[in-house]
Formats: C-alpha cells, structure tokens, sequence
C-alpha cells in the first residue's frame, strides 16, 4: 500500500545549518499493516511523516501510495488518500464550526454548493455515538467547546470518515492525559482494525510500541535500523529492543522522552 | 428629522454590503483585505458608466464581476506569488487607481445628470412611493445577506471558513488553501463592488477618492454591530454588518447635524474607534495585568 524508495531529504542544504534529516530511506507496507515507529528525538520520524504526506518535496527516491505515484504531488492532493492526526488535538479540527460542519468537510461527498442533508446528520450522529463520548448530541456546537480528548476522537474519526489508503498518527496521544490517551487508543484500534486501514504511528511508548499492530520500526539518524515483524516481535521485550538498538547503531538509545516501561 | 433617519437608513443599508465583505474577508478568512477601497470604486465607476450609457440594471452584475476580477488578483498575489496577503491588497489598490480613470473614461469624476439610474425606475413604477430608495437599498442589501449565508452553509462555504479558522487542518485536509482564499476573495469583492454600485447610483455620481478610508469605516461597522449582537455565529455576524452599518450611518448624522465633531474629524474619529476595538483584547490584558501588579505591591510581596 506504501512504497517508499530511497528517499533523502536535506534541510537548509549549503549552510551551516545544514541537516540530512533522511537518507536513503526505502519501506514497503502491506495493506492492512499496522507499523509502529519508535526513535530518538531528531532521528526522523516526523521527517517521514511530512515527506509522505507533501508537507514538503524529497530531494531524490519516490513514493508510492494505493499504486499511485505521489513524489510530487502537493500535499492537498494526497489528502484524499492519507488520513492524518498530529500530537496537537488542537490541529485537526476548526474550533469556531460545528462539529457537524467539520465532519461535512471531512466527509466531502457531493458538489461544491451541496448543503448537509438530514441523511448525513443521521449518518455523522450514528459515526459519533461510536467514539462513546456523547457527542452525538452536540451536533450543532462549535468544535472550540470540546477538550483536547474529544477534539482528538473527533478527528480520528474525520480522517477516516472515508477510510484512507493510508493513516499517518504523529503521537496523536502525547498531549492527552493518561486517561484520554487510553481511550483514543482503544478508538484507534478499533477503526483501523474495522477499515483494514494500513497505518503507520509514532509513539514515545516503546511497551506500546512491542504490544501495538503487526511490525515496529526503528528509526536513527534518518534512517530505520531496525524493523521487526511476526515471530520476531511477538516475544520481544523492551530490553530486547534496546540491546538491538544499540547492536544496530553502535549507540545507546537516548531520550528523555522515551518510555521504558 | 424623519428624513435625516430615511438617509441614515438608505446610506446604512448600502454600505453595509462592504462591512458584509469585510465579514467575510477580516473574519471569515482572516485576512485584512486592502483591495477594499479601489474594488469600492470600481464598483461604482463601472456602475455610474454603464448607467450613463443607458444599462442601469445591467450595471449592477457588470460592476460586480469587476469586483471579483480585482479580488481574483489580489487572491492571486498572495497565494501563487507569494506577496504578503496585506501588501498583495495594496498593491492591487494602487492599481486599481489607474482601472478606476480608465472605467470613468480617463476622468476624476463621473456623473449621471439626467440618466436613469435603478432608483429612478423604481421610483417611476411607483412601488415604494416616498421609501422606494430605502426599499431598494435594504432589499439588495437583505438579498445579499440571505445569499451570503445560504452560500457559507455549503460545502465551498464550509472549506472557505475553515480556511480561515484552522489552515493547521486545511493543510492536513484535502482542501487547497489556494482556491478557496481565492473563491472567497472574488465573493468579498463582489459585494464591495456592489455596494459602490448601488452608491454611485443613488447618488448619481462617482469621484477617483470617494473610496479613501471605506475599508476602516467598513471594519467599523463590523465592529459596531458584533458588540450589539455579539460573534459567535454566521447568521449573527450577517445580522451584525447590517446592524452596525445603520447604526455608524445614524452616529454619523447626528455629527453631521448637530456638528458636536466637526465632520471633518470624522474619518480620525472612525480611525481611533477602530484602532481601539481592535486593541481592545490587548488593552484589557494590560489593564489586568497592572491590577495584579498593583494588588501584588499593597501585599508587599
């Protein structure tokens, strides 16, 4: 579903700031897979995140999606097919719109001068009741009165309104509390398992990381080290991900934000 | 005093159609549209020269199209060439100037001294007897609102709003910012067109400056009718530029009357107002902000 070939992206190349944030990278998923993506801070996870979904063009490789070349096509264009949610829950929504006029936009189904219809109000409130949140009944507020939490169930459940070939998740429950986060998870799970959706998703978690989807993925220096799947993975522990890590680089895996347990 | 209230309404009905641009553009979209001033002269010069030339209906659609030409090419400047959307308006403006003569025919100003104007046919079919200005005046402006608010309900309407609420989203969605800043754009200066066009012909006359300042006075009366009827809808920001214009349009004739301001301070006036309802979320945090420091210093800590 998702081919990427040896893709490299430099920033501000010729300078002193210059930083390779991707080399050479190449990775092939199935449909259906479910990868989780774990590295060092500046090890280029979101990097990867951008250049797939056009936030910027890569300087060489190409990259596939659903069959379709999509290297160099802008990022709107490939929102059709790449469903998306950032750590910020704050971005994925518009604040002053009811949140039936977000899920009509998201949902994108007829014309340009098409209005909501009764059906889609009854389709968007059966959509809602699922995320268990009550917010089936709110149809008519503005996005801006939700919490973080609900804005983040809200937008997983725009991004795949009409199931994406693929889902990018950015920590998209970073910013929740422990709570929330457990609960966007569980939402996550579920829908993507529902779509058969191919996913790929950053998390700082790295038990979750071992226990989440079909295959992990370890990212250093713009470039995955480590990449486990099946057997493998299914009896591998935290401490064993570390001690690859290190094998594979030649480093200890170092990150204030990463979680061991 | 009862015709004092008539043209305070007629004028606050016109003129609202260029706050109800600015609603659209400084709100909805969040981009302070400079073009407003010139697109309001094109407007009206198109309009005066058509109606001189014996179109005055036909004047009206004509005057509009030119506005969102003129809005086409700010929208343009700002996303596909990469000017600042505030310089790209200017820029835009200051050649408007230049269209403007042309349209009047490379003159200052344009007058239509016996030629009939959309007002005088009304006034000749006798529906409105006395108010047949106020009439039309308020259904075109009415017309507008209802048309503005059925189109912010569709899906063009709901992707050009959350342009402007979140482009965070709209970068991540399938919308591409580009068209839809551009769509709104020619829809905004559509109805700053139009509102020249019906001023023109009411007053059967269009001068090169008579747009100098119309986008603050504009802003002013979105700000007006927002502090009466409060923010927090589409429907009520519509209500709201009809509201705050009529009521800019009465502030401005009992100064005109009773000359407590001299009318010349008017702009400056209307330019303080402004400045200070915008200022006003700032102004407050530093007013709170002493408070806390002078309450801070009584305690001693």
């Amino acid at each position: 579903m998702l081919d990427i070939q040896r893709i490299s992206k430099t920033f501000n190349p010729g300078t002193v700031n210059e930083k390779k944030a991707i080399t050479d990278l190449s990775l092939h998923l199935n449909k259906g897979e479910f990868v989780t993506v774990i590295g060092s801070n500046g090890a280029g996870k979101s990097t990867l995140f951008n250049a797939i979904a056009g936030s910027f063009y890569v300087d060489a490789g190409a990259i596939t999606v659903g069959g379709h070349n999509m290297t160099f096509l802008p990022e709107y264009k490939r929102a059709k097919r790449i469903g998306r949610l950032f750590q910020d829950p704050l971005k994925g929504t518009a604040p002053n719109m009811t949140i039936e006029e977000n899920l009509a936009l998201a949902a994108g189904n007829g014309g340009w001068f098409s209005r909501l219809t009764q059906k889609d109000r009854t389709r968007f409130r059966d959509r809602l009741a699922l995320l268990d949140m009550g917010l089936e009944d709110w149809l008519n507020q503005p996005v801006g009165l939700l919490s973080g939490g609900q804005r983040q169930a809200l937008t997983l459940l725009m991004a795949t309104m009409n199931p994406p070939w693929l889902l990018l998740l950015d920590e998209h429950t970073a910013a929740l509390d422990p709570g929330t986060a457990e609960k966007v998870l569980e939402l996550t799970k579920r829908i993507v398992a529902e779509g058969n959706i191919t996913c790929l998703m950053v998390t700082h978690n790295m038990q979750q990381a071992l226990e989440l989807g079909t295959r992990t993925l370890m990212m250093a220096d713009g470039r995955i080290v480590l990449d486990v799947s099946g057997a493998d993975r299914a009896g591998m522990t935290v401490e064993d991900l570390i001690h690859r890590f290190k094998a594979g680089t030649g480093k200890t895996l170092s990150n204030d934000r990463m979680l061991l347990s | 005093m009862l015709m004092i209230t008539q043209t305070a309404l007629e004028l606050g009905f016109l003129y609202a159609l260029v706050a109800m641009a600015l609603f659209l553009s400084f709100r909805i979209l969040n981009i302070a549209d400079m073009t407003t001033d010139g697109c309001f002269v094109l407007g009206a010069a198109v309009s005066v020269t058509l109606a001189a030339g014996g179109h005055p209906i036909l004047a009206i659609p004509a005057a509009m199209l030119a506005g969102s030409c003129a809005g086409f090419v700010t929208a343009f400047l700002q996303t596909r060439l990469g000017i600042p959307s505030i310089l790209a308006g200017i820029v835009t403006n200051t050649g408007l100037y230049t269209v403007n003569l042309m349209a009047m025919g490379w003159k200052a100003n344009q007058s239509l001294l016996g030629g009939s104007t959309i007002f005088t046919l009304l006034r000749d079919s006798g529906i409105g007897s006395d108010w047949y200005e106020l009439l039309l005046a308020a259904s075109v402006t009415v017309l507008a609102g209802v048309l503005l608010l059925a189109f912010l309900k569709t899906r063009m309407g709901l992707s050009i709003r959350a342009t402007g609420d979140n482009s965070d989203m709209v970068r991540a969605s399938s919308l591409n910012p580009a068209f839809t800043v551009t769509v709104g754009l020619c829809v905004s200066n559509a109805l700053t067109a139009l509102s020249g066009a019906m001023v023109g012909q009411y007053q059967k006359t269009v001068d090169i400056n008579s747009g100098t300042g119309i986008v603050v006075i504009g802003l002013a009366c979105l700000i007006i009718g927002e502090t009466v009827l409060g923010r927090r809808t589409v429907t009520k920001g519509v209500l709201a530029v009809m509201i705050g214009s009529v009521i800019y349009r009465f502030i401005y004739a009992v100064v005109f009357y009773t000359k407590v301001v001299p009318v010349e301070c008017l702009k400056l006036l209307t330019a303080v107002i402004v400045a200070l309802a915008i200022a006003a979320p700032s102004i407050r945090k530093w007013a709170a902000f002493q408070q806390r420091k002078l309450a801070a210093g009584k305690g001693g800590n």
